[in-house]
C-alpha cells in the first residue's frame, strides 16, 4: 500500500510540468503572459542550464543517450580513481537523475553502438591532489570544461568540486524528446563561478527543521552551484544543537531533548552529506544576543535584568562580565571547532539589546570601572573582543553580522563582514569593503519576506559591486547568501518559499554580470524550477533508500 | 477565568469552536484495542450505511494515529452510540461511553470530527478524553473553498488531500473552478475537442469524468458538496481552442485581428452549445447549484466586432454592452433553471437577475455590497475579504478571521440570506508545490468565522493558541500546514 502511495505520489510530480524538453513550446501555443512584466514563454536557446555557464556553445547535432549503455567513467589521465568515493557517489547519483532508479532499467542485450549514440562521460581531474577526501573551502577551484562531442564527453576539472558542478550541468544538457530517449546536444562549456560564496541561510531555530528536510534542501543546492550552508543553528527559541560538552544546552534548551535536537551523529551527516555535493557548511553560534535559550541549561550564562533594586526574573544578552562566561566559550567554541571542518564559524553579533545590561548593578559599575561611561557599544566591543580570541586560538575564521563592524570592534584582517541591512546598492558595502574587510552580501535576498508575484525578478536584478567603491574594494565582496529566516517558516513551506526563488540570488552569484536578461532567465528558470521539484519529490521517495546506501558508504 | 479549567485537551482545543459546550476536567482513558463506533438502536442509519462506515474507518485511524492494527479485545469499554434523530446535534462523553445524537448523516460526520479532536495521549502516549457535552451547528450552511484548477493543474491527489483537510475545519462545499482563460482540463463527454485542444496537455492534464465522480464520491462521504464553476462569457479563451465559433471575434479596423473576446452572445449557435454543455454539467455534478461565473466581462472586442454591433442595434441596446453582457446571463440561467439547478454568479452580474445567488467577491467596501444585494431580497455567499492566494504574513490567519459578515445595517431577514463564505485559492501563482502550506492553516481562520458563535470567537489572542494547537494536529494527520510564528509541534511535518 505504501509503495503504491509513493508511487502516485511520484508520478504526479512528473505530472506537474509538461516535460524537460527542450522543444517544449513548439507543441504549444505561445502564451501571452497578460501582466505588467510582459514575460514570454520561448525556448531559450541556453536551454534549461541554470545557472548560466560563463561560456556555452550549443550545436544542432544532438546525440542519443541509452540508460544501457551510458556511463560516467574516470579518464585514464584523471588523478582521482575508484578509491575516490566522492566522485563514484556522484556519478550514480547523476545517473539516477538521468534516467531514473536503477531498479526501474531493464536491461537489454548489449547492442551496436549507432553513430548518433553518446556512450560515456569522461571525467578527468587534472590537478595532482583532486581533493577528493578534502573539504571544500572559499579558495578551492571549482571551474570546469565539459565538451559533448563524439565519441565521447569529457569534463575536465582541477579539482572534484568542479566536477560536481560540471556533473549537474551535464545532466541538465540531457531532454527528452516526444518518444522519451534521452538526448543531448553536442555542446562545449568553459565554467567557473563568478563569487566564491554563494550561501543559503536556514534557521533551525525558530522552527525546527528534521534532517531529512535538511538534507533534501542541500540537495537542491547543488543543483544550484551553491556552494555554503548557513546553519543559524541555534538562537533565542530554541536550541537544537547537542553539544558533548555542554549536553544540557539543549536537554534544557531545546523544543524537545530528543525529537527535536541535531545529536553529533546527525551534524556528521549533514556535513558529509554536504561536502559530497560540494557545499560548505558554516554553522553560526550567535552571541551576546539572540541567546535566550542558552540560559536555560547554563545558569548565569545570561545578564540578570532589574526592575529597580532587584531582579526581574528575566534574563538579557550573554553576560560580559564574568570570567565563568569567557570559560564557557573557550570548552565550547572548542567543541565546535572541532565539530565543524570548515575553516570559518559564523559568531553573529548582531541586535544586542543593551536594556537589560543598563538595568543591571553590577554591569553600571564593571562599566564605570572600565571607564566605558554609559557606552555600551563598548562594552559590546569588548566582550566580542574576547570572543573572537577565543575563537582565533581554535585556528578558525569568523564571519560576523554587519553591527560588530559598525560598533567599531577591532577585527582580525581575515574577517568577513556580513552585510544584512539595507538594500541592494548600499553605503555599508562601501565602508566596509573601504576599511579592507571581506564581505558578503544579505542585504537584499533576505528570502523569508514575501511579496505576491514574481519576486525572483527582485532578486535576480540585484547587482552586488553596485556601490561607489574603487577595484580593489569590489575584489572584496566573495559573495552572497540569500537568508530564510524562520519565524514563518518550517518543513511545510521551506522548500516551495526557497525554491525557485533562491535559484534567482544563485544565478546572480554564478553567472557571468552581463547575464541579466530577465525574459531568458525566465525561460530558464520556469524549467529548471520543474527540475528542482521533480528532484524534491523523488528525494523524499526514496529517501529511505538514499540513506540507507549513504550509512553504508561511510 | 472562567476558562481556567479547559485545558488545550478539552473543548476548547475544538476547531472550530463547537456553539455550546460543558466540559470538565474529568479524563476517562481511551484504548484502541476497546473502542468500537456502533451505530444506536434506534438510529435511522445502521451498518451499510456509506458515509458513517466510512466515517467510522477514517476516524478510528485519526484517533489513533499509533495504533498498530493487533487483535481487538473482547470486551467493550468504549462505544459510540449515534441516534441520529434529535435536533441540534450533540456530542456527550461519559465514562465509557460517548454518544453522539444527529439528525442526519452529515451531522454525525461533523460530531465525530470534533470528537475525534477531544481525544489526546499524554506523555506516556496513552489516549484521553474528558467527560464533555456539546451542541452544535453551524453559523452559516455553506462554508466554501475555491480551487482553480485552470491557471495551475492540481492532480487530483492534491484534490482529495485538500478535501480531508477541509473535513478537519467542517468546511462543506468544494467550488471547483474548474476552466478559465489559461486551460480547460474537464473532460467533457459531449465536447471532448475542449480538453483535446484547451488543456495544458490532452491526457496529462485533464480531469477525465472518473476523476470528476472520484472528487464528487470522496467529497460526499466527508459531507462537502462539488460545486462546479463554468465561467463565461469571460475567462474562455480556453474554450475557443476547441470550439470554433463559440468565441468573439476582435476586430481591428474593418478586419478580424486574428484574436479573441468573450463568448460571443449574438448567435444562437452559442446557446445551443452551452445548453448541450451545461446539460451534460447537470448530470455529471449532483449539487442542486451550478456557478456561472459572469465577472470581469471586457466589453472591447465585443464592440469592436460589426456583428455584434448589428445585434445590439436589432435588440435595441443602443451602445449599452451591459445591457448585452445580461441578455446573455439571462439567457444561460434559463438554461440551467431548466435543468433544475440553482445559479450562483459572481457580483458583477447580479444587477440583472432575481433567480441567481450572488458571490461577493471585489474588494472595498465589500458590507456595502452584500447589503446591496441581500436588499434585492438576494442570497450571497461572501468571498471578498478571504482571497487566500495572497501570501502572509501581511496577510495572515488574524486578518481572516477578524471579519464581520453580518456587520451591516439590515433586518433580520436581510441577514439571513447571507448564507455564507468562501476561501478563494486562485491559482496564477498556486499548484501543488505550494497549495497546502498556502490554504492550511489560514482557511481554518475562516473556518471559524464561518462556523462558530462570533461572540464567543471575537477574540484572536484567545483564538491564537488553539489555533497553533490545531495546526499542530493538521500536520499530525499529514496535512502540510504552515507555522503561524516561531513554535513547535510534538510531531513535526516530515516531507511526503
Amino acid at each position: 500500500m505504501i509503495t503504491t502511495v509513493r508511487w502516485t505520489v511520484l508520478l504526479l510530480a512528473l505530472g506537474f510540468c509538461r516535460g524537460l524538453k527542450h522543444n517544449y513550446i513548439d507543441d504549444y501555443e505561445v502564451v501571452e503572459v497578460e501582466e505588467d512584466w510582459d514575460l514570454v514563454f520561448q525556448p531559450s536557446e541556453h536551454g534549461s542550464l541554470w545557472p548560466l555557464p560563463q561560456k556555452v556553445q550549443i550545436s544542432d547535432v544532438s546525440f542519443k543517450l541509452m540508460s544501457s549503455s551510458f556511463r560516467i567513467v574516470d579518464a585514464k589521465q584523471s588523478s582521482a580513481g575508484p578509491s575516490c568515493s566522492l566522485l563514484q557517489d556522484a556519478y550514480r547519483r547523476y545517473y539516477e537523475y538521468m534516467f531514473g532508479s536503477a531498479k526501474r532499467q531493464q536491461l537489454y542485450k548489449s547492442r551496436r553502438t549507432g553513430p548518433t549514440e553518446l556512450t560515456e562521460l569522461q571525467v578527468w581531474i587534472t590537478s595532482p591532489d583532486s581533493e577528493c577526501d578534502g573539504y571544500p573551502s572559499v579558495t578551492s577551484v571549482e571551474s570546469y570544461e565539459l565538451s559533448v562531442d563524439q565519441p565521447f564527453a569529457v569534463l575536465k576539472a582541477p579539482t572534484v568540486w568542479g566536477a560536481l558542478h560540471g556533473l549537474e550541468t551535464f545532466s541538465q544538457l540531457v531532454y527528452e524528446d516526444e518518444y522519451g530517449t534521452k538526448s543531448i546536444n553536442s555542446t562545449q562549456i568553459n565554467d567557473f563561478p563568478r563569487f566564491a560564496h554563494r550561501g543559503i541561510l536556514l534557521d533551525t531555530s525558530r522552527h525546527f527543521l528534521p534532517v531529512k528536510v535538511i538534507l533534501a534542501n542541500l540537495e537542491t543546492m547543488a543543483m544550484n552551484k551553491i556552494n555554503v550552508f548557513h546553519w543559524h543553528i541555534v538562537d533565542d527559541p530554541s536550541f537544537p544543537y547537542l553539544s558533548r560538552t555542554f549536553p544540557q544546552l539543549s536537554r534544557q534548551g531545546a523544543y524537545h531533548p530528543y525529537t527535536h535536537v541535531y545529536t553529533p551523529a546527525d551534524v556528521k551527516m549533514v556535513i558529509e552529506w554536504a561536502r559530497l555535493r560540494g557545499i560548505r557548511v558554516i554553522p553560526e553560534f550567535d552571541t551576546p544576543g539572540h541567546t535566550q535559550s542558552w540560559g536555560k541549561g547554563q545558569a548565569d550564562l545570561l545578564t540578570p535584568c532589574y526592575s529597580g533594586a532587584k531582579p526581574s526574573g528575566t534574563f538579557g544578552p550573554v553576560n560580559p562580565i564574568l570570567n565563568t562566561t569567557y570559560d564557557f566559550m573557550k570548552l565550547f567554541f572548542g567543541e565546535i571547532s572541532t565539530v565543524f571542518p570548515d575553516a570559518y564559524v559564523h559568531l553573529g553579533g548582531d541586535e544586542v539589546d543593551f536594556t537589560c545590561w543598563k538595568s543591571n548593578p553590577d554591569i553600571q559599575k564593571f562599566m564605570e570601572q572600565q571607564g566605558f561611561g554609559d557606552d555600551y557599544s563598548k562594552l559590546e566591543s569588548f566582550y566580542i573582543q574576547k570572543l573572537l580570541e577565543i575563537v582565533t586560538a581554535t585556528k578558525k575564521g569568523y564571519m560576523i553580522w554587519q553591527e560588530v563592524f559598525d560598533n567599531g570592534v577591532k577585527l582580525k584582517s581575515d574577517t568577513v563582514v556580513h552585510v544584512w541591512i539595507g538594500g541592494g546598492s548600499n553605503d555599508e558595502m562601501s565602508r566596509v569593503t573601504a576599511a579592507g574587510y571581506t564581505t558578503i552580501l544579505s542585504a537584499p535576498w533576505y528570502l523569508d519576506y514575501i511579496s505576491y508575484a514574481q519576486d525572483w525578478q527582485k532578486y535576480y536584478k540585484v547587482e552586488p559591486l553596485n556601490f561607489n567603491g574603487t577595484e580593489a574594494q569590489k575584489k572584496l565582496v566573495i559573495g552572497g547568501e540569500a537568508c530564510l529566516w524562520g519565524e514563518y517558516v518550517d518543513a511545510t513551506n521551506l522548500t516551495p518559499r526557497l525554491w525557485p526563488r533562491a535559484s534567482a540570488v544563485a544565478e546572480r552569484l554564478w553567472s557571468a554580470k552581463d547575464v541579466t536578461d530577465i525574459n531568458d532567465a525566465f525561460n530558464r528558470l520556469s524549467m529548471h524550477r520543474c527540475r528542482i521539484y521533480i528532484l524534491v519529490i523523488f528525494f523524499f521517495t526514496f529517501y529511505h533508500n538514499y540513506v540507507h546506501c549513504y550509512a553504508v558508504n561511510i | 477565568m472562567a476558562n481556567v479549567q479547559f485545558g488545550p485537551h478539552a473543548v476548547e482545543g475544538v476547531w472550530p469552536l463547537p456553539q455550546a459546550f460543558t466540559s470538565s476536567p474529568e479524563r476517562y482513558p481511551v484504548n484502541s484495542q476497546d473502542f468500537y463506533f456502533v451505530y444506536g438502536r434506534q438510529s435511522a442509519a445502521q451498518q451499510g450505511c456509506s458515509v458513517l462506515d466510512t466515517a467510522f474507518k477514517r476516524y478510528f485511524s485519526l484517533i489513533f494515529p499509533d495504533h498498530n492494527s493487533g487483535s481487538p479485545a473482547d470486551r467493550l469499554s468504549w462505544t459510540i452510540y449515534l441516534v441520529p434523530f434529535c435536533v441540534p446535534d450533540n456530542l456527550s462523553i461519559s465514562a465509557g461511553k460517548a454518544s453522539l445524537n444527529a439528525e442526519t448523516v452529515w451531522g454525525a460526520v461533523r460530531g465525530l470530527e470534533t470528537f475525534s479532536q477531544l481525544v489526546y495521549q499524554d506523555d506516556f502516549g496513552s489516549y484521553f478524553v474528558n467527560k464533555t457535552e456539546i451542541d452544535d451547528f453551524p453559523r452559516f450552511q455553506f462554508r466554501g473553498i475555491l480551487l482553480d484548477t485552470s491557471r495551475h493543474f492540481l492532480p487530483v491527489q492534491a484534490i482529495l488531500k485538500t478535501l480531508d483537510a477541509m473535513a478537519y475545519s467542517k468546511f462543506n462545499v468544494f467550488h471547483w473552478h474548474i476552466v478559465d482563460d489559461p486551460s480547460f482540463p474537464y473532460q467533457s463527454s459531449t465536447f471532448p475537442d475542449l480538453s483535446s485542444k484547451g488543456a495544458f496537455h490532452p491526457m496529462t492534464h485533464i480531469y477525465t469524468q472518473s476523476d470528476v465522480r472520484r472528487v464528487i464520491s470522496y467529497a460526499r462521504l466527508w459531507g462537502i458538496r462539488v460545486l462546479p464553476e463554468f465561467d463565461s462569457p469571460g475567462h474562455t479563451t480556453s474554450w475557443g481552442k476547441g470550439q470554433p465559433g463559440l468565441l468573439t471575434p476582435c476586430y481591428k479596423g474593418g478586419t478580424p485581428s486574428g484574436t479573441f473576446g468573450p463568448v460571443n452572445p449574438a448567435l444562437p449557435s452559442t446557446y445551443r452549445f452551452m445548453a448541450r454543455l451545461f446539460k451534460e454539467v447537470s448530470s455529471v455534478f449532483p449539487d442542486s447549484y451550478v456557478h456561472l461565473g459572469g465577472d470581469e466581462v471586457d466589453f472591447h472586442c465585443w464592440r469592436s466586432n460589426p456583428d455584434v454591433r448589428v445585434f445590439m442595434q436589432k435588440m435595441g441596446f443602443g451602445g449599452d454592452f451591459t445591457k448585452l453582457e445580461a441578455f446573455y446571463i439571462e439567457n444561460i440561467v434559463n438554461i440551467t433553471s431548466a435543468l433544475n439547478k440553482t445559479s450562483i454568479v459572481w457580483q458583477d452580474v447580479f444587477d440583472y437577475h432575481e433567480r441567481v445567488m450572488v458571490e461577493v467577491w471585489r474588494a472595498g467596501c465589500y458590507l456595502c455590497e452584500v447589503r446591496r444585494v441581500v436588499k434585492a431580497g438576494l442570497r450571497v455567499i461572501l468571498a471578498s475579504p478571504w482571497y487566500l492566494d495572497q501570501p502572509g504574513p501581511t496577510h495572515n490567519w488574524a486578518r481572516y478571521y477578524t471579519v464581520w459578515p453580518l456587520a451591516f445595517k439590515g433586518s433580520e431577514e436581510q441577514k439571513k440570506l447571507v448564507i455564507g463564505g468562501e476561501v478563494c485559492m486562485w491559482g496564477e501563482y498556486v499548484d501543488a508545490t505550494n497549495l497546502t502550506p498556502r490554504l492550511w492553516p489560514r482557511a481554518s481562520a475562516v473556518a471559524e468565522r464561518l462556523w462558530s458563535d462570533e461572540k464567543q470567537t471575537s477574540s484572536v489572542d484567545k483564538a491564537f493558541p488553539r489555533l497553533q494547537d490545531f495546526r499542530c494536529k493538521l500536520l499530525r494527520r499529514g496535512i502540510q500546514a504552515e507555522p503561524l510564528y516561531v513554535g513547535h509541534c510534538k510531531h513535526e511535518y516530515q516531507g511526503i
